[in-house]
């Protein structure tokens, strides 16, 4: 019986776009008018950025375009290539001789991806005694040979933990590194792809490359996205806002165009419409029949609550909804179960962002203290007041001027979800300021509204009554004093180091470079955004994150109760924590 | 001139036109590619990589290791079926095919039984399909998989009234029907669409029971095929 609900339950927890089998995105996909026009974007020419915060369906959408591509390959002779680059942060500070490692590991990655493609269409097979023709009845099956590169990207990859560094340097070939390290090289190959395979147009959809914290891997990341662009060669990326350093020679705007995946609107209309989507996603993703769907369908206000806490986050909600599940889908579960989202996953998230931005650690813990000790208890004064129209706020305002610490601890907020930004709005004394909306289910916890019936609070969210701070306002100002005094200073000299400098700006000293990897992979195991069940069964096997991350697939299948779907969600949620 | 004194052709000859007149049904055939063909050809390759992954297993006995190649005798049987069918020599497509099926259940039910595949390989004795199935429907062989993959513990091992259903079509044909005769059909032996359509769908109803089956009783085949064929990854 546990187990008949571990499998009901398989496709609910599978939260993660990379959770799913390719065949399983198009059937689970539940796509409204935004959606659809996102694809259609990502299918045409042009360079894209889709902007938007962890968990609000990106990666989804690119699977989504390159399948559609896929399906219609034959006839229009367009292809889509995806490329995943988590677990880049594994070559953080590799180099590979006097290479960087990572433009070298991209330049390899993104040949890789389009051999893989021409695979998987069938474009290209094994020859010799891999084709089953030429084995059994002397006959080819291909075309012709070519040697590809499949066996190189391994090594680079082994240059992360090879102890005799100049070994594996040797074995890769210092003319392949020269070769594969020039990203006119690697426009040249795509473009002989393309004429061998008679392909109008490609286009490379690129997941997770640019919130690997690293900036440096960010900046060279763009040069090559620049680089590839042009043609026949369209070039999309999935990036997270605030937290994306595109280097001096990107311009957003100019060498890309952003489409921001920011359609949750909290007034009536937006939640009826969130509703449905998020209600289409559940419907595809439970048997048919059965105890499951009986339990949370017969009770749709419950349901809808854990939508609307939700904030229009799909995996934030399939998170809610399976902790709610756990505690007995009740009104008190989905309380319970907000709570523990918040402390559990929510919030931990964002603190945790401190180890991965090392630069920006005191904007993460600052702008956390100042949101929970400060702007929410404002905001729930605000609620309090007795006024006619009952209205609730959720949002605050900063003015546009407002100092840049600020904004950016804000700005990091808005990259784990906590908040949401909402563009700008008129305030008061003429002026103009950033609206942001705090995470429904840390209003919650916080018992940010004054009716203790959520679903009553939810319905009287105004969008246009919010609590607005000035640039000036005195508790502010002691948090950003916080902020300059825990900031990192030179060694050589007590200059004031800017997030993120290579250098000192007063005496010129290089900065010392921490590395953010090791730290990540000796967390535990129970740092991972899975379920506790899972948590409870995989850590008696292995009990670091790290240990997650060497292993294979199927030395985590070996663990009883964990097979393919599981063990694919837990080797996703450790890459997700190490690459962000 | 009297037709009992024609001169007979050589049958070296009469072979060489024969060969013509299917080889021209043939190409009839693979005038208008068929979506159904290429689906079927790439799981006709699959069930050979299957066999390269069994017989890599390190898991595998010796035993389990020759049972292994009779995927690539699958494979073959599979393609040249394909074939035949093309060249509108239907009724040898579908007798190929019968063995196909019969030795791609064969696999499974010979998988923990060493001492059957051996009377069978070296003792002349036969593999009889309906006590085939009849075993690996029983409960005991049942529960042994369902130990070895508890994704099948409310699951049949695979579709065995399919199976049925394909098997006594196909042995009609090993058999003969007079119904069926191809020999007194009005467009014998020659190109037809709806045959030709019709042999691919029974093509790929075989190939998706046996990979049903296979998938079952081999777990951890699914993600070993996908890393070894990405071509077949979105499809199974």
């Amino acid at each position: 019986m546990t187990q008949d609900l571990d499998h009901e339950e398989d496709l609910l927890q599978a939260a993660r776009c990379e959770d799913l089998l390719y065949s399983q995105i198009k059937e689970l996909s539940v796509l409204g008018p935004f959606e659809e026009a996102v694809i259609i974007t990502l299918k045409k020419p042009g360079a894209h950025l889709l902007e938007g915060a962890r968990g609000v369906g990106k990666s989804m959408l690119l699977r989504l375009a390159e399948i559609d591509m896929d399906s219609e390959f034959k006839g229009t002779r367009k292809l889509a290539v995806y490329t995943n680059f988590k677990t880049s942060t594994l070559l953080e500070g590799v180099r590979a001789g006097e290479r960087d490692g990572f433009q070298i590991w991209v330049n390899a990655k993104l040949l890789q991806s389009l051999h893989d493609k021409l695979e998987s269409l069938d474009l290209i097979s094994r020859s010799g005694n891999a084709d089953p023709y030429q084995r059994i009845f002397g006959i080819s099956s291909v075309e012709k040979t070519r040697t590809f590169l499949q066996e190189k990207i391994f090594s680079l990859q082994k240059l992360t933990n090879a102890t005799d560094k100049n070994a594996v340097v040797q074995e890769i070939g210092t003319d392949f590194l020269d070769r594969v390290r020039d990203t006119g090289f690697l426009v040249e190959v795509v473009k002989a792809v393309m004429k061998d395979f008679r392909i109008e147009r490609l286009v490379f959809l690129f997941d997770e490359a640019a919130h690997t914290f690293i900036p440096s891997q960010q900046e060279i990341f763009f040069e090559i996205f620049k680089m590839l662009h042009g043609g026949e060669i369209a070039v999309k990326a999935a990036v997270y806002p605030s937290v994306t350093s595109y280097g001096r020679n990107f311009e957003v705007g100019q060498d890309a165009m952003v489409v921001s995946m920011d359609r949750f609107e909290p007034g009536e209309h937006g939640r009826v419409a969130n509703r449905q989507l998020f209600r289409g996603i559940i419907d595809k993703r439970i048997p048919a029949s059965g105890s499951l769907r009986k339990e949370i369908f017969s009770h749709g206000e419950l349901l809808d609550l854990c939508i609307d806490l939700s904030t229009g986050n799909p995996r934030g909600f399939l998170h809610l909804l399976n902790r709610a599940l756990e505690n007995g889908f009740s009104e008190r579960a989905i309380t319970l179960a907000t709570q523990e989202f918040v402390d559990q996953e929510l919030l931990p998230y964002h603190s945790n962002l401190a180890k991965r931005l090392p630069k920006y650690s005191s904007h993460v813990r600052v702008g956390l203290d100042l949101l929970r000790n400060y702007i929410v208890p404002e905001i729930r004064s605000k609620n309090q007041q007795q006024t006619k129209s009952g209205y609730q706020a959720a949002f605050f305002t900063i003015p546009r001027g407002a100092s840049p610490n600020l904004k950016l601890a804000l700005d990091i907020l808005c990259y784990s979800g906590v908040l949401v930004n909402k563009g700008t709005v008129k305030i008061a004394g003429r002026q103009t300021g950033q609206r942001y909306m705090v995470n429904m289910a840390l209003l919650a916890t916080e018992k940010a509204f004054a009716s203790p019936k959520l679903s009553d609070a939810i319905r009287a969210i105004s969008l246009t009554d919010y609590r607005e701070f000035s640039a000036g306002d005195a508790q502010i100002e002691t948090y950003l004093l916080d902020l300059s005094e825990s900031a990192d200073h030179c060694q050589k000299c007590p200059a004031l180091l800017p997030p993120n400098a290579k250098f000192c700006p007063q005496c010129g000293a290089p900065v010392e470079v921490r590395s953010i990897i090791s730290g990540l992979l000796d967390e535990p195991v129970s740092a991972l955004s899975i379920s506790d069940r899972l948590k409870r069964r995989v850590e008696p096997h292995f009990a670091k994150v790290g240990n997650v991350v060497q292993a294979t697939r199927e030395e985590i299948m070996q663990i009883p109760y964990i097979k393919e779907v599981r063990s694919r969600m837990i080797k996703n949620a450790a890459d997700e924590f190490i690459s962000g | 001139m009297d037709p009992m004194h024609i001169k007979s052709e050589d049958p070296t000859a009469v072979f060489l036109r024969l060969n013509e007149k299917f080889a021209a049904n043939f190409t009839t055939q693979m005038a208008s590619p068929s979506a159904d063909l290429s689906k079927i050809e790439l799981f006709a390759r699959g069930v050979s990589a299957i066999g390269v992954i069994q017989q890599g297993n390190p898991a595998c006995t010796a035993t389990q290791k020759e049972i292994s190649t009779i995927f690539d005798e699958i494979f073959a049987d599979l393609t040249t079926s394909v074939y035949l069918a093309a060249c509108a020599l239907d009724k040898p497509a579908q007798m190929v095919l019968r063995r196909a099926l019969e030795l791609g259940v064969a696999i499974a039910f010979l998988w923990e039984q060493p001492q059957t595949f051996w009377g069978w390989k070296q003792c002349d004795q036969d593999l009889v399909f309906t006590d085939m199935l009849e075993q690996l429907r029983s409960e005991s062989v049942r529960s042994f998989f369902a130990a070895l993959n508890p994704a099948i513990l409310d699951n049949p091992l695979f579709d065995f009234s399919e199976a049925r259903a394909l098997y006594r079509a196909l042995s009609n044909t090993v058999h003969g029907k007079i119904a069926q005769f191809e020999s007194q059909l009005q467009n014998r032996f020659s190109a037809s669409e709806s045959d030709w359509r019709s042999h691919l769908s029974q093509v790929g109803r075989v190939e998706a029971l046996l990979y049903q089956l296979w998938f079952n009783a081999f777990p951890d085949l699914r993600v070993k095929l996908q890393a070894a064929m990405p071509q077949l990854a979105r499809l199974i």
